[in-house]
């Protein structure tokens, strides 16, 4: 609703009910005032009388108390005429004199008693003076004389004096009554009925003040909310009048003010939000310039440090000068004394460096190849150093990696010559050993020593070819004994007697037992010297090992033993492996098994495989190894104290020929054995089989 | 006609020589005996024997050379040879068997009687080597 539409000309106009109310609350403000205004006239008329009367009154009683003071003088003055009392007597005299002037006229009926007492009392005055003056010259006998003509004249006076007191008293009296009876019963009506406008006059107000100050609470309520944020709050209507104006008007108002506060709030947020970022940035930048000062804080202090130190290290810098001087002074001395010690081994020594260049040289190299430390320093080991193995192949360069690697020290095969500068071929006896720092734990190049070995090798070759012959010499008369043995205890050579058999029984086994050793003895020596060939060809370890069970059978029978065998996986892939290696290796160990155990044992055999190998385990439940003898299984001749009881021929080379073909393959061979419970043997080899290698002959003596 | 058999051992070790006989003498068999290859020839041109007992480790000329030589010649060819050896190597046994031997037997692993009753059984079942 437009608020400038309606004006005040409508009847229900705020400003015509305010007008109303004021001029109500002003015409009964007019009306009290003009009533009290009379009333307070009235009652100061009233009061004017009455106190008009009371004077009037006390005027009277003032003669009258003079006159009785008078009389009381001139008694006393009659009885004792020579007391003075004069002074007494004219004061009272002046007094009555002046109340009796002072006798008012109130009015028109009274004023003939008023002259009456004026008269009157001039008249008493006059008695009274006389009477002094009888007194004065008669003195006692004046009392006869007052008796006649004062004290009656004085008793008349007073007479008058109290008839007048008692009229103006009951004037008094009457006006006194009038004026509570007006104020008693006519104006207090006329007063309840002031008030009784006053208080509708003051509701009028009230009410008008209400409306009013109402819709101004309200609009202050409203504002209030407004201030604490609620733009929602709306005045309700109050009507067409200018508070209705002025809520609606506010009520737009604030609408309006809610929409440009939303937009205001919207924009606000963008600005705050821009605001912000800006903010944000600033701060970053001002954390970056923080962190950029104290960066370069510590960079001058740094500097400064720094300074400090190369101050500092200067001085040392100085003084480790002086002092390398000195240790290279006694590192060249120590060098020197290097050298002589090198220079006097009595093996051949060379130095190598990581690219296999010859560093260093001994005396002893240069004597056995022939070359001058010149010719060799500096010069590739290999163009200059020819090794050979026992056939002429030459050694791979792969027996130097490891040890190039610094990993570990090489001792090359033993079979192995050099080529020395004029060709010949000289046995040498080689290690090569990795040069690692301490520190670092890199390898810096190798140091090889060698030594001629043709006097070992010689020595070594004669003791192998001494087995060898000597074991061959050996089997041909074993072979004669045996048979001949064997003939005897036929009978062949007529009847024996108990005795004697079983003699010929013993010499027959101790040939068996000397043949079976000295076979032994011959394929060791032939392993031992290189000479054995090695022919790979696929083979299937699980029907080795049934071909093996076969052979044993008559023992295993005898013994009432059972052998099992499991492979995983099963099938076993065939392994290339030398038949008769392989046969020598499984035959051994299952044969000792057998020996081993007790009657109606059980023996396992499994062949599993484990990442490139296979493992072959033979699993006795035999009188085991003696734990403080376990260490000796491998030596040549040993048997371990329980095995000789238990199979007194054995010859103790079982074992070392087993070890040494399960080396010769690059297989391991290991046991676990607990004395009383049994035996179990692992040997592996590699997937990839056996690598074939020449040799003079085969195993299989 | 003469039915007994004839073995020719060829030994080079005296006292099985004299073991052999012994044994085979006993079984009625005809004993020709040889102590070396070049010997053995010799005594083979005199009489083929029905059987011949080879050693290998001889001096000379050796086992594999006789039984190649046997083979080589067409009236030796086919004499039943039986090798008696201390080897038990699988190399000279492939070898012998390609040379067409009857059997191959390492002496430590039978006894002398068992050998002999092998020889006997093998001269009983074959004829006459003559054709």
């Amino acid at each position: 609703m437009d608020p400038n539409h309606k004006k005040s000309h409508s009847l229900l106009s705020f400003r015509a009910k305010i007008i109303a109310a004021f001029s109500v609350f002003m015409i009964t403000n007019i009306v009290f005032g003009a009533t009290f205004y009379y009333l307070f006239h009235r009652l100061d008329s009233w009061n004017s009388h009455i106190k008009t009367m009371y004077t009037q009154v006390q005027t009277y009683t003032k003669l009258e108390d003079y006159t009785d003071n008078i009389q009381n003088i001139i008694e006393e003055l009659a009885t004792n005429p020579k007391v003075d009392r004069t002074h007494d007597i004219q004061e009272n005299i002046s007094g009555l004199r002046d109340a009796a002037n002072e006798v008012m006229v109130l009015n028109e009926e009274e004023k003939k008693d008023v002259e009456q007492v004026k008269t009157a009392t001039v008249t008493f005055i006059e008695t009274t003076n006389a009477a002094i003056d009888t007194v004065k010259t008669k003195g006692v006998k004046a009392r006869d004389i007052l008796d006649t003509t004062f004290f009656p004249a004085q008793d008349k006076y007073s007479v008058l004096v109290r008839t007048n007191i008692a009229r103006e008293n009951k004037e008094f009296q009457a006006i006194y009554d009038g004026y509570m009876v007006e104020f008693t019963k006519t104006h207090p009506f006329s007063i309840a009925l002031i008030i009784v406008m006053y208080i509708v006059t003051f509701f009028l107000t009230f009410f008008f003040a209400t409306r009013v100050t109402q819709p101004i609470d309200k609009i202050t309520e409203v504002i209030k909310k407004i201030k604490e944020g609620d733009l929602n709050a709306r005045i309700p209507s109050e009507g067409f009048d200018e508070i209705g104006q002025l809520a609606s008007g506010f009520n737009t108002m604030v609408e309006n003010l809610q929409q440009s506060y939303a937009k205001m709030e919207q924009t606000v947020n963008q600005k705050t939000g821009e605001l912000e970022e800006k903010v944000k940035s600033a701060e970053l930048q001002n954390s970056t310039l923080e962190e950029t000062k104290r960066a370069m804080l510590n960079l001058l202090e740094d500097a400064r440090l720094s300074e400090e130190k190369v101050k500092v290290q200067a001085e040392e810098l100085q003084k480790a000068l002086s002092e390398t001087e000195r240790l290279a002074h006694i590192a060249n001395q120590e060098r020197n004394t290097y050298l002589l010690l090198i220079s006097s081994i009595g093996e051949g020594v060379v130095v190598l460096d990581l690219d296999k260049k010859i560093t260093i040289v001994n005396h002893v190299t240069e004597q056995i190849m022939g070359y001058t430390a010149e010719e060799m320093i500096g010069k590739s080991f290999f163009d200059l150093f020819a090794f050979l193995h026992r056939d002429k192949k030459p050694v791979e360069e792969r027996f130097w990696d490891e040890a190039f690697s610094a990993k570990q020290a090489v001792v090359l095969p033993s079979d192995i010559s050099v080529q020395t500068k004029d060709k010949t071929l000289i046995p040498v006896a080689e290690v090569v050993s990795p040069i690692v720092d301490k520190e670092t734990q890199e390898s810096k190049g190798v140091i090889i020593t060698f030594r001629d070995v043709r006097e070992e090798r010689a020595l070594e070759d004669a003791r192998i070819s001494f087995i060898s012959v000597a074991s061959h010499q050996l089997r041909t008369p074993l072979t004669s004994m045996r048979w001949f043995s064997e003939m005897l205890i036929g009978g062949d050579a007529g009847d024996i007697s108990e005795e004697q058999r079983h003699f010929v029984e013993r010499i027959y086994q101790g040939t068996d037992r000397m043949i079976a050793l000295v076979n032994l003895l011959l394929q060791i020596a032939r392993v031992e010297a290189g000479r054995v060939r090695i022919e790979p060809a696929p083979v299937d370890m699980k029907t080795t090992t049934s071909g093996v069970l076969l052979t044993l059978k008559t023992m295993l029978d005898q013994k009432k033993q059972t052998i099992e065998i499991h492979t995983d996986p099963d099938p076993f892939p065939t392994i290339p492996m030398d038949q008769e290696v392989i046969w020598q290796v499984v035959q051994n160990l299952i044969s000792n098994a057998i020996r081993y155990s007790p009657e109606n044992s059980t023996i396992n055999v499994n062949i599993k495989k484990t990442d490139n190998y296979a493992e072959y385990t033979v699993e006795d439940h035999g009188i085991g190894i003696p734990k403080d003898q376990q260490n000796r299984i491998f030596e040549k001749f040993f048997r371990a104290e329980n095995a000789l009881k238990m199979v007194p021929e054995g010859s103790g080379l079982g074992m070392s020929l087993v070890k040494l073909l399960v080396e010769g393959w690059n297989g391991k061979i290991w046991f676990e054995s607990e004395e009383g419970k049994g035996t179990t043997f692992h040997f592996t080899i590699p997937l990839s089989g056996m690598e074939a290698r020449e040799g003079e002959v085969k195993l299989t003596v | 006609m003469d039915t007994t058999k004839t073995i020719l051992v060829v030994e080079d070790e005296v006292a099985l020589q004299e073991a052999i006989r012994t044994k085979m003498e006993k079984e009625g068999v005809s004993y020709m005996a040889a102590s070396t290859a070049e010997e053995a020839l010799v005594k083979i041109q005199e009489k083929i024997p029905d059987l011949i007992w080879l050693d290998l480790l001889m001096p000379g000329m050796g086992g594999f050379a006789l039984l190649q030589k046997l083979r080589d010649t067409p009236d030796y060819k086919a004499i039943p040879v039986v090798i008696v050896s201390v080897s038990a190597s699988a190399e000279k046994i492939r070898r012998a068997f390609e040379l067409n031997v009857v059997d191959y037997l390492v002496k430590s692993q039978y006894k002398l009687e068992d050998i002999v009753n092998k020889m006997k059984s093998l001269l009983t079942f074959t004829g006459p080597a003559v054709n």
